[in-house]
């Protein structure tokens, strides 16, 4: 591994509180790792568990996805049935032998924006451990 | 053609067997050149070596001002693969004429061009095997290739070039006891079918019939991922920003998508329709365009459909279907 | 056996004009395989047969007639009946138009563990008897020759029929499970395993198709807008495929193996969707297809579901 590299983390922010954490954390210039690439979504329960893999098929070294607490939901649930998914996408993946410390789940509310900058933090700590993603990324050449 | 005899012990030297194929050895190689690494399983097909499932075709990139498209040839180096006959006959007869039917397709002809050919004479035929049905058979050779018949002590071989310098004097006896040996073997195999056969299909495209055939298919694709005469592809990209490349690998008429055409309608829209494709295909479509039918007998297809679908029964119920057989 | 009694019941159905069409299993293409058959007059269902071979699941064969308002009879073993159960479930189809014929399982046995145990094999030397059979002039029992999934099968029997036919039995949940064998191992040994696995695949869609439950008009495998994966069976696109169809399955899977027995490159395909079913199991106890009433497990939710694992 290049002493130089720096990992490249998708993160999927709910718009109602997560995003508007990341927001308030950019307000406040509360300092978080610049890994990160934001991808707004309605709730986290929108985010379909194909997006995850995509992204880790694309080559992202890493995948955060945030929403609100428990029974923050604007949708009332959307996170409730998030959880259920995340938790057997989770599961799965380790089960498999895929890292799953690539894979990272929080809450994080429009008020915390100093928890949204921690958890950025970890989850490239934890992703920088791990090394660059190697298992599920596409092949950039097949045989000729 | 000359012909005869390598003493088993002779020919370890020469060739050896993996995974129930048959390569060059070592020495031979050195002798042969570069051998090609088809290390496949028996369950796919030879035509993976010349055909496979997924080839780049050109590859493009940004360079600051311009685009630059880079065309990708495969190395064309010379090798050997041993074949079954069935499988050989595909490349023989079908897929050659296929791909190197104009406009030639390039790296077909690249990889083919460095191919040589060797058939092994098939001595255990399977349940499915119905070679015999549609012209070919286990004993099936051609002028251009080695033709093999390992036996219990050496190994009968039959073709041109430098492998037969190691062969030792063959003679008349040799010959019948191959002869008695292809006996047996076809003995085992279906009869084959009445040469006027295929042009009759034609008359059940309409046919009741296949309401009935098709019904237990799922259009799974299966079938014509393992067959050795399915050269259907379809052509895609991978991109990465301002980098990629354009790509094909297999397709198959028993999906959707297939057929599925801009602004969605779909002409083979059911099961039926997408199985009386393929197997039209096999049998007519094929035959009216080049004059031999599309199916070499294989038996992959029937091995590998989980629900229990046979061509080869399907000719059986077609051609009993049919009043003037 | 229970054969006579099958084709007796399938031509009363359609003789009274109960059904119009019934789905059961008539003889294979070739030895030691039964093949799905569709039967709509009485004189044909001397066809239909019931033996160790029925291994498609005949829930499968249901969706074409998603559209019609034909009435169809199917023959149903515990995990074809489960189907049943969760395409029911899943407004697929109206109780009322399917009748099932339940049969409590004796087991699928494996071709391949046949041809391993008892090397080439030929369908005349078996004699088949209750509880094995008689081969090489010796007695088998049929334990070790079940698929994997009927090894682990808790459920021969059918939870919703309106026929019965033969005696119900025992659960046989054998401890020797071999999604347990795989957890045993080190992470790495476990991608190693998958990795062979996965790569092996051509991705011909055999173990999709041949799912009862895999029913979308456009899977995401092939979908153009978005194309999640290409058509090049490469190891990450193959690993995206089966993670997502299991996903897909999850609390839906009925653990009937129909995927991996279709599989022509006999890949433990089936491991996927039935380690997402363990899972959905421990967590949210839910088994699929057992009670019409059931609520999905993804489309519901509990105050207290694990959530450790989210910061
Ligand atoms: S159609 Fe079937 S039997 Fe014929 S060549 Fe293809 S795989 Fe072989
Ligand atoms: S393998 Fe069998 S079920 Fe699958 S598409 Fe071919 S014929 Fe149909
Ligand atoms: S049936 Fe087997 S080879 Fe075909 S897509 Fe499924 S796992 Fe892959
Ligand atoms: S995923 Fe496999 S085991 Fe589960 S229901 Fe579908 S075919 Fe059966
Ligand atoms: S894998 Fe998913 S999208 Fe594909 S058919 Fe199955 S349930 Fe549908």
């Amino acid at each position: 591994m290049k002493n130089d590299w720096e990992p490249k983390i998708v993160a999927f922010l709910c718009h109602w509180c997560s995003y508007a954490g990341a927001d308030l954390a950019g307000i406040s210039r509360i300092q978080y790792p610049p890994n990160i690439r934001v991808i707004r979504v309605p709730c986290s329960g929108a985010v379909n568990p194909l997006y995850i893999l995509k992204a880790l098929r694309e080559g992202a070294d890493g995948v955060l996805v945030s929403g609100c607490h428990p029974g923050d939901c604007h949708y009332l649930s959307g996170n409730y049935f998030a959880r259920r998914k995340f938790f057997v996408l989770h599961e799965l993946l380790q089960w498999l032998g895929i890292e799953k410390d690539r894979v990272q789940f929080s809450w994080v509310s429009a008020s915390e924006g100093q928890k949204f900058s921690q958890v950025v933090e970890e989850t490239v700590e934890k992703v920088k451990k791990l090394g660059p993603a190697q298992k599920l990324v596409k092949e950039f050449t097949f045989y000729v | 053609m000359s012909e005869g005899l390598i003493a088993k012990r002779k020919w370890w030297e020469w060739i050896e067997t993996k995974k129930d194929r048959i390569f060059l050895t070592e020495r031979a190689k050195k002798r042969y050149g570069e051998w090609f690494p088809a290390e496949g399983k028996v369950v796919k097909s030879g035509k993976e070596v010349l055909f496979p499932s997924g080839e780049e075709m050109y590859r493009y990139l940004w360079a600051g001002e311009e685009w630059k498209i880079e065309e990708r040839e495969v190395s064309g180096e010379f090798s050997f693969l041993f074949l079954l006959p069935c499988e050989a006959r595909a490349i023989i007869e079908v897929t050659d004429k296929v791909f190197l039917h104009l406009p030639v397709d390039k790296n077909y002809w690249l990889r083919r061009k460095a191919l040589s050919l060797g058939i092994l004479a098939c001595l255990q035929p399977e349940p499915t095997c119905f070679c015999s049905l549609v012209g070919g058979g286990p004993f099936w050779r051609d002028e251009e290739a080695l033709f093999l018949v390992p036996r219990k002590e050496d190994i009968y071989i039959q073709g041109e070039g430098e492998l037969l310098a190691f062969s030792e004097e063959g003679g008349e006896k040799i010959k019948e006891e191959m002869q008695a040996l292809q006996q047996e073997v076809e003995n085992e195999l279906p009869s084959p079918l009445p040469s006027y056969f295929p042009q009759e299909l034609y008359h059940h495209f309409e046919d009741e019939e296949w309401n009935e055939l098709s019904w237990r298919c799922l259009n799974c694709g299966a079938c014509t991922f393992l067959c050795p005469t399915c050269y259907c592809f379809d052509i895609q990209v991978k991109m990465w920003g301002d980098e990629g490349y354009r790509f094909r690998c297999y397709d198959s008429c028993m999906y959707s998508e297939y057929t599925m055409m801009a602004g969605g309608h779909n002409p083979r829209p059911t099961t039926k329709e997408k199985f009386r494709n393929r197997f039209l295909h096999k049998l007519e479509f094929f035959y009216e365009r080049y004059g031999r039918s599309l199916c070499t007998g294989c038996g992959r297809c029937i091995a590998a459909c989980p629900n229990g679908i046979s061509i080869a029964r399907v000719i059986e119920e077609l051609k009993e279907a049919d009043p003037d057989a | 056996m229970f054969e006579q009694e099958i084709r007796r019941k399938a031509k009363e159905l359609l003789e009274v004009k109960a059904v119009d069409l019934v789905i059961g299993y008539t003889s294979g293409s070739l030895p030691f395989q039964a093949r799905p058959t569709l039967v709509s007059s009485p004189e044909d269902t001397e066809q239909l047969v019931w033996n160790h071979f029925c291994s498609p699941n005949l829930a499968r064969y249901l969706l074409p007639y998603r559209d019609s308002s034909k009435k169809i009879a199917l023959l149903a073993k515990g995990c074809d009946a489960r189907a049943v159960v969760v395409l029911l479930r899943e407004e697929q189809f109206p109780r009322e138009r399917i009748h099932i014929i339940g049969l409590p399982c004796p087991g699928i046995i494996s071709k391949r563990k046949l041809e391993e145990k008892l090397g080439e094999i030929k369908e005349e030397d078996f004699s088949w008897e209750e509880s094995g059979f008689l081969c090489q002039g010796k007695k088998w029992e049929i334990d070790s020759f079940l698929e994997d999934t009927c090894v682990r099968c808790r459920y021969p029997n059918p939870p919703l029929w309106d026929d019965l036919i033969g005696e119900k039995r025992e659960s046989r949940g054998s401890s020797v499970d071999y999604l347990e064998r795989i957890s045993s191992q080190s992470e790495e040994e476990r991608w190693q395993f998958f990795t062979q696995e996965l790569s092996r695949c051509i991705r011909c869609y055999a173990c999709r198709n041949a799912c009862p439950l895999c029913y979308c008009k456009e899977c995401f495998a092939e979908s153009d807008v978005p194309r999640w994966i290409s058509g090049v069976p490469t190891l990450s696109d193959n690993s995206f495929f089966h993670l997502g169809r299991s996903i897909h399955l999850a609390g839906r899977c009925v653990e009937c193996g129909a995927c991996e027995r279709a599989c022509p490159e006999e890949i433990k395909i089936g491991l996927l969707p039935l380690k997402v079913e363990e899972i959905i199991k421990n967590s949210f106890s839910f088994e699929a297809g057992l009670s019409l009433e059931e609520e999905a497990p993804l489309l519901t939710y509990k105050e207290n579901d694990p959530g450790e694992f989210i910061k």
